[in-house]
């Protein structure tokens, strides 16, 4: 019961941050501040590219935490 | 006067507590404990032709009941001395409570015949009795010394001591209940005490911090003779604790009472490092006011990084004592940990060759060889890619390959994805370049293993997502820096309000991802309440760097972060070895 529960909450704690994540790398599309210039500018499709990957290969991972519970 | 005359009591309730610890050694060694059916009184098994096994269980209880009584005399005189120092006083007010406790467990043993199974709680309790008598002794016996404000480097030097004595007790007693595991008489009685079974391992580390305390002791206090002759005692009993090693198990039990004794000169090792007096300034290691130019072998020692490498290698040892396949060899911990090694340093040593036009722009790594062209960018590679060759070859020879794969992939990820690409592109860098950073458990765990399993996955996931809070609370302190050097960090190019907030997120995320490991059944419910505590002090420091964003809380993360890997490891390997 204890690892359901468990499991569950830390589902819950994954799904909000990985889309306050998203919604932030979508939000960061556009520049927030003044960089200098010779600091470059990083592909906003690469940069949510990277950040769905993450979440998705995370999620992989929870599938298979979710297999081994009793 | 009182102060005298609780000094030597306590003195004395020390000695009894020490020689009940180690008479207890002995009913384990001996399995004598069956031998006195009956509690509190041994008088079902002890007659007149009562065998050896009955005296020497008999005796235990007798130095129990003396420990106790001595004990609880020591808690009355602090009772009545309200002025004492509460380091003195607390202590010795809670001597004769974990007696009692200790006492109870061994009236259950006895009752339920749970000889062996329940040593280990029996034993830590009685250790803790003991410190309770001994860090009070230590500090009626050295008032706190009045020292006025430390310099920069001797204030550090002092604090490197302080922790490193603290270190060393808490190994000499995890040695002491190692001992003990070993000191069971049979095979089934060795696996139901639930000890850390791998004696050599725990004689290793004590002996690695001993060591190291006494060199911290030399560099620090060298003046100081009581203290560098209290760390050299310490390193001398670990030694001779090494020949108890030699005994058969069943004559190792004297070995216990040998690291009770271990344990309580750590101790007073710890307390007498906190209270004498620490030296204004420390020596310099050259009296030349001009700073000398390094030495090229220290020069190339730096290339390797040896401070990063440091924590890689607490979660790679960590991750080998936590697999399913049991303690390891000390061979395999020590290839295991000279190819890590290797490894994190070639990738180290290739990533300085490259980064020498970001690190010539930068206040804390302007001074590193290749920037400041002590060792040309050509040789630093070659350094780094012979490291890292080796690497493979040494875990591949000694370990397993799938080990020696890691590694590998570990160097081209650090030194090529993430220095040549990541870095200079995306403010992604530390957040996917952090996978870099998450491979040495992976080592660690299939060197041990050979295969990968998802447990290994898990380790991997939360370096993962600590990466992130850990390095953009140093990014924010720094980010001039690397925006003089064109580094498109995320404080540089999204602002520090966005890189707090991405902070607190990823920190909820990785403190969440802990609990994982109790999910899955890879740990127990001690590294569960370790990582939660953990947890919440570092979602802590992430809400304060949210909310106040100050340069010390800032660095409170920053500082914290290091040390939270390295305890939540450690509550990893101390899960494993108790449960």
């Amino acid at each position: 019961m204890l690892p359901h529960l468990l499991f569950w909450l830390i589902v819950v704690v994954f799904v909000a941050g990985q889309a306050l994540l998203v919604r932030a790398a979508w939000r960061l599309r556009r520049p927030q501040v003044q960089s200098p210039d010779r600091v470059p500018r990083s592909d906003p499709r690469g940069d949510l590219g990277w950040t769905l990957i993450t979440a998705a290969a995370t999620a992989v991972m929870f599938y298979a935490a979710y297999a081994t519970l009793p | 006067m009182p102060h005298i005359t609780l000094h030597r009591l306590v003195l004395t309730g020390a000695a009894a507590t020490l020689l009940a610890i180690a008479s207890g050694g002995l009913v384990t060694a001996t399995m004598s404990g069956a031998a006195c059916p009956g509690w509190p009184f041994c008088t079902d098994g002890l007659e007149l032709h009562a065998g050896p096994a009955a005296w020497i269980a008999a005796g235990h209880r007798i130095a129990v009941l003396l420990a106790a009584l001595l004990a609880l005399l020591g808690a009355v005189f602090a009772w009545r001395a309200p002025a004492l120092e509460p380091w003195a006083r607390l202590p010795l007010l809670l001597a004769p409570l974990l007696g009692m406790l200790q006492t109870g467990l061994g009236a259950l043993i006895v009752q339920l015949r749970l000889f062996g199974a329940a040593d280990v709680w029996h034993l830590a309790l009685a250790l803790l009795v003991l410190a309770c008598q001994v860090v009070p002794l230590a500090v009626l016996a050295q008032p706190r010394a009045e020292t006025g404000r430390l310099g920069g480097r001797a204030a550090r030097e002092t604090r490197r001591l302080r922790s490193l004595t603290w270190w060393t007790a808490g190994a000499a007693g995890v040695l002491t209940l190692a001992l003990s595991a070993r000191a069971a008489a049979a095979p089934v009685a060795s696996a139901a005490t639930l000890l850390p079974a791998n004696t050599f391992g725990a004689l290793a580390m004590a002996g690695v911090l001993a060591t190291g305390t006494f060199w911290q002791t030399w560099r620090a206090r060298r003046g100081d003779r009581l203290l560098v002759g209290m760390a050299a005692l310490l390193a001398a009993l670990i030694a001779a604790e090494s020949l108890a090693l030699l005994l058969p198990p069943a004559a190792a039990g004297f070995g216990v009472g040998l690291g009770a004794l271990v344990w309580s000169t750590a101790l007073v090792l710890a307390v007498l490092a906190a209270r004498r007096p620490a030296p204004v300034a420390v020596p310099a290691p050259r009296a030349e006011s001009r700073p000398e130019r390094p030495s090229l072998v220290s020069d190339y020692l730096s290339l390797t990084k040896p401070r990063v490498i440091s924590l890689l290698l607490v979660t790679t040892l960590a991750a080998m004592y936590i697999t399913e396949a049991g303690a390891p060899s000390l061979w395999l911990v020590f290839w295991t940990m000279v190819g890590g090694y290797l490894a994190a340093g070639g990738a180290g040593a290739i990533n300085c060759a490259f980064d020498r036009d970001i690190d010539i722009n930068m206040g804390r790594t302007s001074r590193r060889p290749v920037p400041s062209g002590r060792i040309a960018p050509r040789s630093a590679f070659i350094f780094g890619l012979v490291l890292s060759l080796l690497a493979v070859v040494v875990l591949f020879v000694f370990t397993t390959p799938l080990a020696a794969l890691f590694a590998g992939l570990g160097v081209i990820y650090y030194a090529l994805f993430y220095t040549r690409w990541l870095k200079r592109s995306t403010w992604q860098n530390i957040i996917i370049g952090g996978g870099a950073g998450a491979i040495p458990p992976l080592v660690g765990w299939t060197a041990v293993t050979g295969n990968l399993s998802l447990a290994a996955v898990v380790l991997f996931a939360i370096i993962f997502y600590w990466t992130p809070p850990h390095f953009w609370a140093l990014a924010l302190v720094k980010q001039k820096d690397y925006a003089r050097a064109g580094v498109p960090m995320l404080p540089v190019v999204a602002g520090e309000v966005e890189t707090r907030w991405q902070i607190l997120v990823y920190s909820a995320l990785m403190v969440a991802l802990t609990g994982l490991l109790t999910v899955i059944g890879a740990m127990g419910w001690v590294y569960l309440v370790a990582a939660a505590l953990l947890g919440a002090v570092f979602m802590r420091y992430a809400w304060n760097t949210w909310r106040r964003g100050d340069q010390p809380s800032i660095w409170g993360l920053y500082k914290y972060s290091l040390l939270y890997l390295a305890l939540l490891f450690a509550a990893m390997a101390l899960d494993r070895a108790i449960l």
